[in-house]
């Protein structure tokens, strides 16, 4: 008994080792399965080991099934290494860590001979020149190219400009991050130049820039995008072009408002921005975007009115991460009023909010009506709820009953931003820790979280924490899907170490630094 | 409101709209033709299969509807069966893959889903011996074919 059509579907639930087993069994089984063993590699054209060589070698034999490759470019090719026989790449994700310019042509040579490549990846590892010629070699060689994404490293104008006029047709997405524009002797001049740009990027979805260009030039490509879905725009103030001139904001709000009515993320990072530049960016926007992140800006409640009067509805995505104007207020405003909200990442929560009482009320538990939680589909969530110190025990009570609606949550991280600590006083300077913090013990209220069957990862860097076994074994207990618990269970080191002990011969993950950052930008990979 | 679907051995299962529209094909269907009394003909699906089918969506009614997430991993997972998915697929191999067919067939995504992992969990853990032996396959290779093979993919193997 054996169906040949469920043999793709069956495929991707099984690892390297089973697929290998699987393409044994008999003639069938190995015609359906052996492309898929096949159709994934990492490659290195470095230093390998004896196993590495010897899959490098099993895939050059196999290498028409081949279609993703992650690929580390350490040296020229040779040998185990050799990417000769590969020519039916589709998605290619190169991490270039050499200097070698005698790599740069064997790196073209390699596009050129992938004639079906759809998306590309590409990080720089290494400051300094970077492969000349790499964009227009695929834009001329590669017909199918839909996506590309640049991290770090110089590109020059003329190749991004030759790139942009061969896809623009078909271009859906394209990004680039870190990397600055080569403009001659000194590659950080920034004579606004203009640009060649297509007039049109008709199938452009998504487009991630950064500063390093010229602000001007970005604004019109932005305008040239019909299609536009998501625009990730980070403007840090040290790579601003423009520094003498503000960022022409009310330019940009009208190409937003008339060009790009389809535009649903936005997100605008790490920008000179005032909160009221911010509101008549988000009032430009069609009613309806879905992800917004405004990360390390002065967003502030003169933008909240606009996002939630018009986008309360279709949020998903709300990043305000180190916004140190956000206010425990607007925090609590929004978890009420966006049903829809899946990640939230915020700065402060004051538990007097949650419970909408003033300043010295609250002692009544009856005279306590929480408005609740809106967002109940909420999967990540990033918040520092505090103001428990001096007020009743049951306010803790209170605030897990809200934690424990949203039972789709995944991802729960209650530390402190870094600018949030910098306000609490503290004993010393150097103390990071925080004394008040939602507490995580059985003692406090816990057990009422018994409804987040979901979550997955909990992190609580940088707070005095005081669990013990039995909360820690409560959480294994209750939270049948845990797998990382990331920061400081215990204020001493000696219980802490004790306590994921414990976690760990429950196969949970303890003590990672803070990713988030990771997760939100999807920047520098760096690989081995 | 009801719905009539009928089996290929004709016969006729009434069941709420809702717990019908969870295969994509009858939702689109009905969508097509709007408001309608008249029997839905499903020809590729046999009444002790659709039975099956039918007591899957009348338990999973009100789940959420799945969109496909870009993030996946890659790999998925076939261990994270529900405890009620997984004695529902306790059945014989045959009627396993008649029920996949017809998830296939009918667009029923989360029960495809489960039952290609309840497949998977058969084919994990096993040398290809006894893989052949679970699905009653023949072995057509010559012993230098096979040994070939698994030479080629030992990679796989001792990772």
């Amino acid at each position: 008994m054996d169906l040949p059509e469920i043999r793709l579907y069956v495929a991707q639930y099984l690892d390297s080792a089973q697929l290998a087993k699987a393409a044994t069994v008999c003639k069938a089984w190995n015609t359906s399965f052996t492309p898929e063993l096949y159709r994934k590699v990492k490659w290195s054209t470095g230093r390998l080991t004896l196993q590495s060589e010897k899959m490098q070698t099993a895939f050059q034999g196999k290498a028409d099934f081949v279609r993703d490759m992650s690929l580390t470019y350490k040296r020229k090719p040779k040998g185990a290494a050799s990417l000769d026989t590969f020519t039916h790449l589709e998605n290619i994700d190169i991490f270039f860590d050499t200097y070698d310019e005698a790599c740069w042509e064997s790196l073209r040579r390699f596009l050129r001979q992938n004639q079906r490549i759809v998306t590309v990846k590409m990080t720089f590892g290494q400051e300094g020149d970077t492969p000349t010629q790499i964009l227009r070699t695929l834009g001329a060689y590669c017909p199918k190219l839909k996506s590309i994404q640049v991290w770090s490293g110089s590109l020059d104008q003329k190749d991004i400009e030759l790139f942009f006029s061969a896809t623009c047709n078909r271009l859906e997405r394209f990004s680039m991050g870190g990397t600055y524009l080569d403009t001659g002797f000194f590659p950080r001049k920034r004579e606004a130049t203009d640009w060649q740009l297509p007039k049109q990027l008709p199938k452009l979805e998504h487009l991630y820039l950064e500063s390093s260009l010229p602000t001007l030039q970005q604004i019109a490509l932005v305008g040239r995008c019909p299609r536009l879905k998501e625009f990730h725009w980070y403007l840090s103030e040290e790579l601003l072009t423009d520094k003498r001139n503000a960022f022409p904001v009310s330019q940009f709000s009208k190409i937003l408002a008339t060009k790009c009515p389809l535009v649903e993320g936005l997100s605008l990072e790490r920008c000179l921005l005032s909160d009221q530049d911010c509101a008549s960016i988000v009032e430009s926007c069609q009613t309806g975007i879905s992800k917004v992140s405004f990360y390390q800006t002065k967003f502030g409640p003169l933008s909240l009115k606009p996002l939630l009067e018009r986008h309360s509805n279709s949020l998903t995505l709300l990043n305000l991460v180190d916004c140190l104007a956000v206010t425990s207020a607007m925090t609590q405003q929004i978890l009420v009023s966006c049903p829809n909200l899946e990640t939230f990442h915020s700065t402060i929560l004051n538990a007097q909010d949650v419970l909408g009482v003033g300043e010295g009320d609250g002692e009544d538990l009856e005279q306590i009506q929480p408005q609740n939680w809106a967002c109940t589909s909420i999967r990540v969530l990033t918040i520092f709820i505090t103001g428990f110190m001096s007020k009743p025990f049951h306010w803790r009570s209170l605030v897990f009953q809200q934690l424990a609606r949203l039972e789709s949550l995944e991802e729960l991280d209650i530390t402190p931003q870094d600018g949030i600590i910098q306000l609490i006083p503290r004993k010393s300077i150097s103390n990071l820790r925080v004394n008040d913090y939602l507490d995580l013990r059985l003692e406090s209220g816990l057990d009422k979280l018994s409804s987040l069957k979901r979550l997955r990862k909990l992190t609580l860097h940088n707070l005095n924490q005081m669990m013990q076994e039995k909360d820690v074994l409560w959480m294994v207990e209750a939270w049948p899907m845990l797998k990382a618990v990331y920061g400081d269970l215990h204020h001493s080191f000696h219980v802490m170490t004790a306590l994921e002990r414990i976690l760990n011969n429950h196969n949970i993950e303890t003590r990672e630094k803070m990713t988030w950052f990771d997760d939100v930008f999807e920047p520098l990979r760096m690989v081995e | 409101m009801p719905v009539t679907l009928v089996s290929l051995d004709n016969e006729n299962y009434v069941v709420d709209k809702e717990v019908a529209e969870r295969s994509i094909l009858i939702k689109n269907m009905l969508e097509d033709v709007g408001e309608t009394d008249s029997p839905i003909p499903l020809p590729n699906v046999t009444s002790t299969v659709l039975k099956k089918v039918i007591e899957y969506c009348e338990h999973h009614r009100n789940d959420p509807i799945q969109v496909p997430d870009e993030t996946d991993d890659p790999r998925k997972r076939s261990n994270d069966i529900e405890e009620w998915d997984m004695k529902f697929m306790q059945v014989d191999q045959e009627m396993l893959f008649e029920i996949i067919l017809a998830a296939n067939y009918l667009d029923i995504k989360p029960l495809l889903d489960v039952g290609c992992k309840t497949v998977a969990n058969i084919i994990k853990g096993k040398t290809p011996e006894e893989i052949r032996k679970a699905f009653n396959i023949v072995n057509d290779f010559t012993p230098e074919e096979e040994a070939q093979i698994r030479k080629e993919n030992e990679w796989a193997e001792d990772r």
